[in-house]
């Protein structure tokens, strides 16, 4: 800041008695609103929640935000793990989705993934807490089969193995089983969910799966006669390195749904992931790029106009020529520049904290700044001759605090509306790094990345059609909904508007 | 207003010379050079094909001779002639017409006094990659390219987005107005290589005569112009019809009706004019957009512009070719903006250049 | 200062519908004494908006009207913009195809066998110790600017090849010539120029249309390597010339340009649009032009998968060599899309010098648990061969050596399998690590970014995981930084892959040479290096591949490198186009192309009923009548590749 933000200590006294008496005349001011009935803002809600589109807007983007956030909430299946199959698998109904697998399965789906075990015999059909989640461990039994086990299925299990299972590790496994490869067999896993406690990340060995390899030892003798031990697998899941309140909710997830989880209600990608958790958890990455970029715009942005603005002359002329220069810059070069170096780099900076989202937030806030700080400033231009300015000058308040207390405030309209402006061009925009394969990496997912694979997947041969709509559609009702809450603000915030509707 | 146009050149060399800065440290900064390939070179090989591009000078004296016309090379000895001596074969001199000729000439692929001319001689130097071009060479071809593409684009844009704008605005609250504003909100909302695609799929593979990609007739312009200029005639048609609305609520307007004028003229003589006045301003981002949308259209319509040269040169370390196609972009958005600004003073006699 | 204008920095503002307010007191009528100022203002307010509308349309029409070209007789994607038209500099795939197109060397190669066939030299004769090469110039040889082609003009572009200044990065494919190996690698470390005379080279002009080449040891495929295209000859007037007209530096790019680039092959460049297309025209002075079917072939530089797909779809090329994976079952289904085993192995590099990976038994256990089925059948899906060996399949005559492993890929894979992934568990036990030893390794792979690196780096990782409990992390890299990895020896377990230059064990087994340079595994042993050796030095071709056969079991056993599938090729290419019989190396003769007729397209399709039965008939758009070379009586080639009688080869 420059000096014209410092008081000297002299004029601090002055300030305070000035300062007394612009507090006294404000709330003289206050006094009379309070008689006129409404503030500014209550005013602006007011028109807002009469502008039925807008308000309806509103509802949206908060619902569609708590559902984000509480993503990990929800039944869905992991948006990144893959369950491979040869094709993207059509949209399921609610009701052929959600067969429990002890159910037939639909006939005409893939029944192989559903019968390996290995990759997750159930995601895609619910049932079964799905490994993308969490360590688990497996344990593989072989057991004469009589009669012959037709489906894969979830049983109760041998009483002997689940007994042992339990007295090693105090879990109760969830056992499934499928037909052995040797005919008149059938083989049954045991498979022990993880809690986060159980194992600490990235040291499978210890924990749960060290005490079942101990016991693995004389776990033969334990096993009924005839069933043979086939194997011990531990899996590390996926997603283990989610932050703590997301993993928390996981485990409440795992409290109120259990293993149970939502089929592919609207189809899987060409690697089995689910679309629908992965347009949710893709909500995730773009709300968080977008909200967080357009706020370090709107900092640097409303900063740097409103003193700009409000200082005037040589300092103004100089501050937009600046802002000037930095437009004609081609940013989405310096953002390839800084993503190839920062790959290079990846190791060394993320040391320091710095991964590929924080340099998103900030190259992306950088490059939207500028256009806030213009807006702001045009504002500041034109209040800072009115009188409640001067009026707050005259009592000699600082220069600092005539631009935040009283210009900014009545700056924020203009700038909340040009926010919800500046989002959806940020989603837009990571859309298009995404494209140009410099966006979020797998296994992370964004909404621009299903833009991207949803892209490839029209073609003249066939369309896989619900990986382009349903992401295009998510994005396009959130973008819609911002924008028409955008105007929606507009006309409840612009004076020169106001009474014309 | 010459005044104006000088400040701005300065501040324009200002930018340039920023920009060119950075992005050369930068760029020769990143890991990996321009000839690292999956197979290893002979070292002897590498260290003279480093050679050619100066690559095994200091960085600063590479930033000296990219930018200056003046020449770093030493000049004496192997590096002041074109051709040098070599030794000759007994039996190459038999061959000869002067039999007692000992040594031959060949290219002297030390000599390089012109592969960089520098940046203020206008002279960006060879392409790393491309190595039958200068970047000069691939610039004069692909921009008349995009340029072509882009203005193009701009009209749809304009095209499109004043007319469902005005219409809009002239059938305030009717069902025509909502469904056209929806339609250019999704315009916004989507990225455009899903329109880019929906167009692919519903027009090209439908309608013989526009092609799916390539370049070379005009039919070939039409898709992906629209598919470039699409959100932006969408926003277009956002400003236009608040614009229009406006204009049509102040005074003259409302005069020139009051007084019996044919809505078509008083819309065309009066209305328009003040209605564009944010369409205009709004020139200068759609241009910069336009620029950068372009990456995504030429490449889903093989398109050879200069989009396409824009992350192909920077993952390639493609030093020169990067370094141009940036010097191009800044140059042109800058001067771009520079025009709208021209052009809006022009058409808004209330605002005036720059105090002087 | 406070009544100072509003400026004209405000748009965004007025982009969100403020405009033109925030600065300006609403003032509008004249201002006095501008009204002079404004009456030519308004005259420009009059004219400037119809001029900006119009000026896109001009900059269009005029961009549009340089750019005109009538269509080509036949189109392909060539997949991106070739580097360069310099056959010494050329390294990549893309450029090999324009080359063959427009330059032709000392041999050819049979488009179906690549067996050498004679080219611009007529015949040849190897001496007894095979050592030298004497090659016959053909006498009807000519280049594209009349100049006969002699022996000379090869003498001057191999020494032009070799010689270090012209820096070529394939010179190491001549070494095998005797003394080029010191001719390129000794020199003046200032300038970096030769020190040695071309005369140590043995490389020689007998006449004028005999080549005399004397080869350092015998080399059997050293006549596959003369069809190889860093060998094409170049003229030397036409650098001669581009040298005294263009001032300075210029020449170097601009000998190459369409105008003034002189070449040798069926056809020559006409014409040149980076990243569009390079459009090639018939050589009428060429030896064979009578062979040669079409006027103009254009190769365009389409980067986008999807996009090049659609050409095709669309009819507006006739070849593609890859498509996007994600139709890849769909493609599968038709009679267009066929793919052929390819000279290629993709593998994982091991770091030897980092622990665990010092230890075999490490290695085998990650080799024995990566499940190649699964990768082959759900990832690559094109039919991609399951490998265990180092040299790709397709090697005729050579026996592999494969790893050791139980997992049958014909009979049940599942149990098989899991027998390995045991006996994997089993060796990291014996190694010392996981319960009771040692705790187990993290492993991180590396990967160029790229969606199916990753997708099979997540399928390894999933076995390794699952199998041997360890637990392993994915790392992908740009491109260039991830050679820089991998050089430096700065990884774990390392994605490759490596396609052979020629037909023969040794373009994959010399790789692991002790020091090698593309060796990067840190791996060596003595033994391996001396079969390598004995190989090179063999004549004996059943002794030799003995020879490979057991450096091969060598490196399987050690295993610093983990085959996982053999490649194959991803052409899609329409049913009409003929002379494209495909082979090992998916390399393309463009001289050979024609178009099928509508009959014989028909008759072509009735050859193989068996074919048929599981791959749909497509639209083949086209010529109805079909393009032939001009030697070609109409319809008198259905059945099979029209150099069987129309070049004078095979007479």
């Amino acid at each position: 800041m420059s000096e014209n933000f410092t008081t000297t200590a002299a004029s601090t006294a002055q300030d305070e008695a000035a300062d007394a008496e612009s507090a006294r005349l404000e709330k003289l001011m206050e006094e009379a609103e309070a008689f006129k009935g409404e503030s500014l803002w209550q005013d602006a809600w007011r028109r807002l929640r009469r502008n039925r589109s807008a308000y309806v807007s509103l509802l949206f983007l908060a619902a569609f935000g708590l559902m984000s956030f509480f993503a990990p909430l929800l039944p869905l299946a992991s948006p990144s793990q893959l369950n491979l199959q040869i094709e993207p698998r059509a949209p399921l109904w609610p009701w052929e989705a959600n067969p429990r697998v002890d159910r037939a399965a639909p006939d005409d789906v893939d029944t192989e993934a559903f019968t390996e075990f290995g990759m997750g015999a159930t995601r895609s059909f619910g049932s079964l807490f799905d490994d993308g989640w969490q360590h688990r461990t497996y344990v593989d039994v072989t057991l004469p089969s009589d009669p012959p086990a037709a489906r894969p299925q979830v049983v109760e299990g041998d009483p002997q193995v689940l007994d042992w299972i339990e007295s090693a590790t105090g879990r109760e496994p969830v056992v499934y089983e499928k037909p052995g490869n040797v005919p008149g067999t059938r083989i049954q896993r045991y498979a022990v969910v993880h809690r986060f406690f159980d194992a600490p990340r990235n040291k499978g060995e210890t924990g749960l799966r060290g005490v079942l390899e101990e016991r693995l030892a004389d776990g033969r003798s334990m096993l009924p006669a005839g069933a043979e031990l086939l194997d011990v697998q531990y899996r590390a899941g996926l997603w283990t390195d989610l932050p703590f309140f997301d993993r928390w909710m996981l485990r409440v997830r795992e409290a109120i749904f259990g293993t149970w989880q939502v089929g592919p209600l609207l189809g899987t990608d060409s690697k089995g992931r689910d679309v629908l958790s992965r347009i949710v958890w893709g909500s995730r990455i773009s709300i968080q790029v977008s909200l967080i970029a357009s706020l370090v715009s709107l900092i640097l942005g409303v900063t740097y106009g409103a003193t700009a603005g409000f200082l005037g002359g040589r300092v103004d002329n100089l501050m937009m020529r600046i802002v000037d220069v930095l437009y004609s810059i081609p940013f989405i070069f310096v953002v390839i520049f800084l993503i190839t170096f920062l790959n290079a780099h990846r190791e060394t900076l993320e040391g320091y904290g710095i991964n590929r989202m924080t340099v998103f937030y900030l190259v992306i806030g950088a490059i939207y700044w500028l256009t806030m700080s213009r807006v702001v400033r045009g504002q500041v231009l034109s209040l800072k001759n009115q009188e409640f300015v001067e009026a707050a000058r005259v009592v000699g308040a600082s220069s600092a605090r005539i631009i935040f207390v009283h210009i900014v405030p009545n700056v924020l309209s203009v700038v909340i509306v040009y926010l919800t402006l500046t989002i959806p061009q940020v989603m837009l925009f990571e859309a298009f790094l995404s494209f140009l394969g410099l966006g979020v990496e797998s296994p992370r997912v964004s909404w621009g990345l299903l833009a991207v694979d949803g892209s490839e997947a029209i073609s003249s041969i066939k369309t896989f059609w619900w990986l382009v709509i349903y992401p295009a559609a998510a994005m396009a009702a959130t973008l819609l909904a911002l924008n028409i809450l955008g105007d929606g603000l507009r006309d409840a915030l612009d004076p020169k508007l106001r009474g014309k509707d | 207003m010459l005044a104006f146009l000088l400040r701005r050149l300065l501040w324009g060399a200002l930018t340039l010379w920023a920009v060119v800065t950075l992005s050369f440290f930068l760029m020769r900064n990143v890991p990996g050079g321009p000839f690292d390939g999956e197979r290893e070179i002979d070292p002897v090989i590498k260290a003279n094909i480093e050679r050619q591009y100066h690559l095994d000078w200091p960085q600063w004296k590479q930033y000296v001779q990219y930018i200056g016309p003046f020449n770093l090379d030493e000049t004496s000895g192997i590096f002041s002639t074109k051709t040098i001596e070599e030794p000759v074969s007994a039996r190459e001199a038999a061959a000869n017409d002067d039999p007692s000729a000992t040594t031959r000439t060949v290219p002297n692929a030390r000599y390089r006094t012109d592969l960089f001319g520098g940046v203020l001689a206008f002279d960006f130097g060879p392409s790393f990659k491309l190595k039958d071009f200068s970047v000069n060479d691939i610039i004069g071809q692909s921009l008349p390219i995009s340029v072509a593409l882009g203005s193009i684009g701009l009209l749809w844009a304009l095209l499109l987005g004043l007319t469902a704008g005005v219409a809009s605005a002239l059938r305030r609250g009717t069902g025509w107005d909502l469904s056209l504003r929806l339609v250019a909100t999704m315009g916004i909302a989507l990225p455009n290589f899903v329109i880019a695609g929906f167009l692919i799929m519903w027009i090209a593979f439908n309608v013989e005569a526009l092609p799916v990609a390539g370049w070379g007739a005009p039919r070939h312009i039409l898709l992906p112009s629209l598919a470039l200029g699409a959100p932006f005639a969408a926003y277009i048609a956002r400003l236009t019809r608040t614009g229009m609305l406006e204009v049509f609520s102040q005074d003259h307007i409302r005069t020139a009706r009051a007084k019996g004028l044919p809505d078509r003229l008083v819309l065309f003589r009066h209305a328009l004019k003040g209605g564009l006045l944010p369409v205009v301003s709004y020139l200068g981002p759609a241009v910069a957009g336009i620029l950068t949308g372009s990456l995504v259209i030429e490449r889903l319509f093989g398109i050879p512009g200069t989009g396409s040269h824009f992350i192909n040169s920077a993952l390639n370390r493609d030093y020169t070719l990067a370094m141009g196609v940036t010097i191009l972009y800044t140059v042109l958005v800058y001067s771009l903006n520079t025009l709208v600004d021209l052009a809006y003073t022009l058409l808004d006699p209330r605002i005036k250049l720059e105090e002087s | 200062m406070l009544t100072r204008r509003k400026r004209i920095s405000t748009r965004p503002t007025a982009a969100l519908g403020f405009a033109p307010s925030a600065g300006t007191p609403p003032r509008r009528g004249p201002r006095p004494g501008s009204e002079s100022r404004r009456g030519g203002a308004s005259l420009v307010r009059t004219v400037l908006p119809p001029v900006l509308l119009a000026l896109p349309l001009v900059l269009a029409a005029w961009s549009l009207s340089k750019s005109q070209l009538p269509p080509a007789d036949f189109t392909f994607n060539n997949g991106t913009e070739v580097a360069t038209l310099d056959p010494a500099v050329v390294t990549g795939v893309p450029e090999g195809r324009i080359l063959r197109a427009i330059f032709e060397g000392l041999t050819v190669k049979d488009p179906e066998t690549l067996a050498a066939l004679p080219g611009m030299a007529e015949s040849w004769t190897i001496s007894d110790d095979g050592l030298v090469y004497t090659f016959k110039i053909r006498e009807n040889a000519f280049w594209t600017n009349g100049d006969q082609l002699t022996a000379h003009d090869f003498v001057f572009s191999w020494e032009r090849f070799l010689n270090p200044l012209t820096a070529a990065e394939y010179a190491y494919q001549l070494w095998y010539v005797k003394g080029a190996k010191a001719y390129t690698t000794t020199v003046d470390p200032n300038t970096g120029a030769p020190t040695l005379s071309f005369d140590t080279v043995g490389i020689r002009a007998a006449d004028d249309f005999t080549l005399e080449v004397v080869l350092e040891k015998p080399t059997e495929f050293f006549l596959q390597l003369t069809g190889f295209y860093p060998m094409f000859p170049v003229n030397e007037r036409n650098i001669a010339e581009a040298m005294e007209k263009y001032p300075g530096d210029a020449w170097k790019l601009e000998w190459l340009k369409p105008e003034n680039i002189v070449t040798n092959g069926p056809y020559k460049v006409g014409f040149r649009r980076v990243n569009d297309r390079i459009r090639l025209e018939k050589n009428e002075l060429y030896w064979d032009a009578d062979a040669v079917a079409f006027q103009s072939i254009d190769a365009l530089a389409v980067e986008n998968y999807t996009t090049g797909l659609n050409l095709y779809l669309q009819g507006d090329a006739y070849w593609l060599d890859v498509v996007p994976t994600m139709l890849v079952p769909r493609l599968l289904e038709r009679e267009d899309y066929s793919p052929m085993p390819y000279f290629g192995t993709y593998f994982y590099r091991v770091n030897v010098t980092r622990e665990p990976f010092d230890d075999p038994r490490i290695r085998r256990a990650l080799a024995l648990t990566i499940d190649r089925k699964r990768i082959t059948e759900k990832i690559t899906k094109s039919g991609q061969i399951p490998w265990y060996s180092f040299v790709p399949y397709g090697m005729d005559g050579y026996e592999y050596a494969e790893m050791e492993r139980k997992a049958d890929l014909d009979g049940n894979y599942d149990v098989t399998f899991a027998d390995d992934c045991r006996e994997a568990a089993a060796l990291m036990k014996e190694a010392g690590y996981g319960a009771g030893g040692k705790p187990l390794p993290t492993i991180e792979i590396l990967y160029n970014t790229s969606e199916a690196h990753r997708d099979i780096a997540e399928v390894v990782a999933d076995s390794w995981q699952r199998n041997l409990g360890l637990t392993a992390k994915l790392a992908n890299q740009e491109w260039k930084v991830y050679l820089g990895s991998q050089t430096n020896l700065d990884y774990d377990v390392s994605r490759s892959a490596w396609i052979g230059d020629y037909i023969d064990p040794n373009t994959f087994l010399d790789l692991f040479l002790d020091g090698g340079e593309n060796n990067k595994t840190g791996w060596g042993n003595a033994r391996y290096d001396e079969l390598i050796y004995a190989a090179k030095k063999e004549r004996d071709p059943a002794q030799r591949f003995e020879y490979f056969r057991e450096a091969e079991a060598i490196l399987m056993d050690e295993l610093p490198v983990i085959p996982i599938y053999s490649y194959v090729t991803q052409n899609m290419l329409n049913p009409r186009v003929g002379g494209f019989p495909g082979n090992l190396l998916n390399e393309q003769f463009p001289k050979w192309w024609y178009l099928r007729s509508d009959e014989e397209l028909d008759a072509y399709r009735a050859t193989q009923p068996e074919y048929y039965e599981t791959n749909a008939v497509v639209d083949a758009p086209g010529p109805k009548g079909g393009i032939y070379p001009p030697s070609a009586p109409r319809g008198r080639f259905p059945d099979g590749d029209p150099r069987q009688r129309l070049s004078p080869l095979h007479d």
